[in-house]
């Protein structure tokens, strides 16, 4: 199986996400989900929580997400997993970790100012859009997706027919700013 | 000693770390962390994206069914979200997707590769978060209805039996599995 060896850089893209469907199988029956987001928004009330206990109120999201849990719950867990899990991986395979970013390049060129701030302003985008759904990538398209629920599989197109055409009107090569 | 492997607080630290260890370790060997690979999605260039995503459902959603089928799954865990909300946040999570180049998931994993820019995305997630937090009343009351109308899976919403609507699902699958090899081999070829 030359497709499986552990130190190829790139698998199969099939059989990844065969992995992660067996993944999430496996974690329904012990009942819990993959997901991402809610970690992210715990680690943000986390650091508001710390900065300055008064200025959660008791109406909002980050009250309800820190009552009654652990400091470091599944979600915060789970990300500290996907972390070193990547980073394990990088190590031991045969080539050096690296992120292309040719798309990116080609239409603005190599300033960085400029892709630290898209970033950035995308980060905003991306918890404000996750927290709205009440779910991203993993916990919406993924995890909800296959369970085939409705809500979710609104969420995936939703999101494919807004970030294909926003795609092409930012990097599309023809168009000069 | 090996008992207290077995404490639920221990069994569910390891269980979520390991899991997402598995689940950094997929998304490193999928590529699907790269901002080419994720833009060139949304550009129609690269479908890898599309094909771990779409694969992972279909392989999910079939094991999932039996298993719940089974009893093996008492109960799925099918978000309450009401479909506009889904649609609106899928929405601006698309732009910033486009924006940024990664979801949540794909920049922890970009983070673990050393990349520069994701440490100013995950700020700008920290700060989003923040920023919802901040408006949150609004939301809060329709995430927390718990009308069990948007809870409805897609087979019991378009009135099919689940086998029914796995078949399609395996048939669009297939689909989109043959068109894009062909493809891909057409493009190999020339």
């Amino acid at each position: 199986m030359k497709t499986l060896h552990f130190k190829k850089k790139k698998w199969s893209p099939y059989i990844v996400g065969s992995l992660i469907g067996i993944l999430l199988s496996f974690l329904l029956t012990l009942g819990y989900t993959i997901g991402v987001s809610t970690g992210i928004a715990r680690s943000a009330a986390l650091i508001q929580y710390f900065l300055s206990k008064d200025s959660i109120s008791h109406n909002s999201y980050f009250f309800t997400l820190l009552n009654d849990q652990p400091l470091f719950d599944w979600k915060i867990l789970f990300i500290i997993g996907i972390f070193f899990g990547a980073l394990l991986t990088s190590k031991y395979s045969d080539e050096k970790p690296h992120c292309t970013q040719t798309l990116w390049v080609k239409r603005f060129g190599t300033s960085k100012i400029g892709r630290y701030l898209t970033a950035f302003v995308g980060g905003i985008f991306l918890s404000v859009g996750a927290r709205i759904a009440n779910g991203c990538t993993s916990g919406h398209a993924i995890s909800g997706g296959g369970q085939l629920s409705l809500t979710s599989w609104i969420f995936i197109i939703s999101l494919f027919s807004v970030a294909i055409p926003t795609s092409m009107l930012i990097y599309s090569k023809n168009r000069r700013l | 000693m090996l008992s207290s492997l077995f404490h639920p607080i221990v069994f569910v630290t390891l269980l979520a770390f390991i899991s997402g260890m598995i689940f950094g370790f997929l998304l490193k060997k999928g590529a699907v962390f790269q901002f080419d690979v994720i833009v060139g999605q949304f550009l129609l260039k690269d479908f890898t994206v599309m094909k771990v995503m779409l694969t992972a459902i279909v392989t999910a959603s079939l094991i999932i069914s039996s298993l719940h089928f089974f009893g093996w799954i008492p109960k799925l865990i099918l978000s309450t979200t009401p479909l506009i909300l889904s649609a609106l946040g899928g929405a601006i999570f698309g732009i910033g997707m486009s924006l940024s180049g990664y979801c949540p998931g794909t920049g922890i994993v970009a983070l673990a590769e050393g990349s520069k820019e994701v440490i100013y995305g995950l700020i700008g997630m920290l700060f989003g978060s923040i920023l919802y937090n901040k408006y949150s009343f609004f939301f809060l009351p329709l995430l927390n209805k718990k009308d069990f109308f948007f809870q409805k899976t897609l087979p019991s919403y378009l009135n099919l039996s689940t086998p029914l609507f796995l078949s399609f699902l395996i048939l669009a699958w297939l689909l989109f599995y043959t068109l894009l090899e062909r493809k891909k081999s057409k493009e190999v070829s020339e």
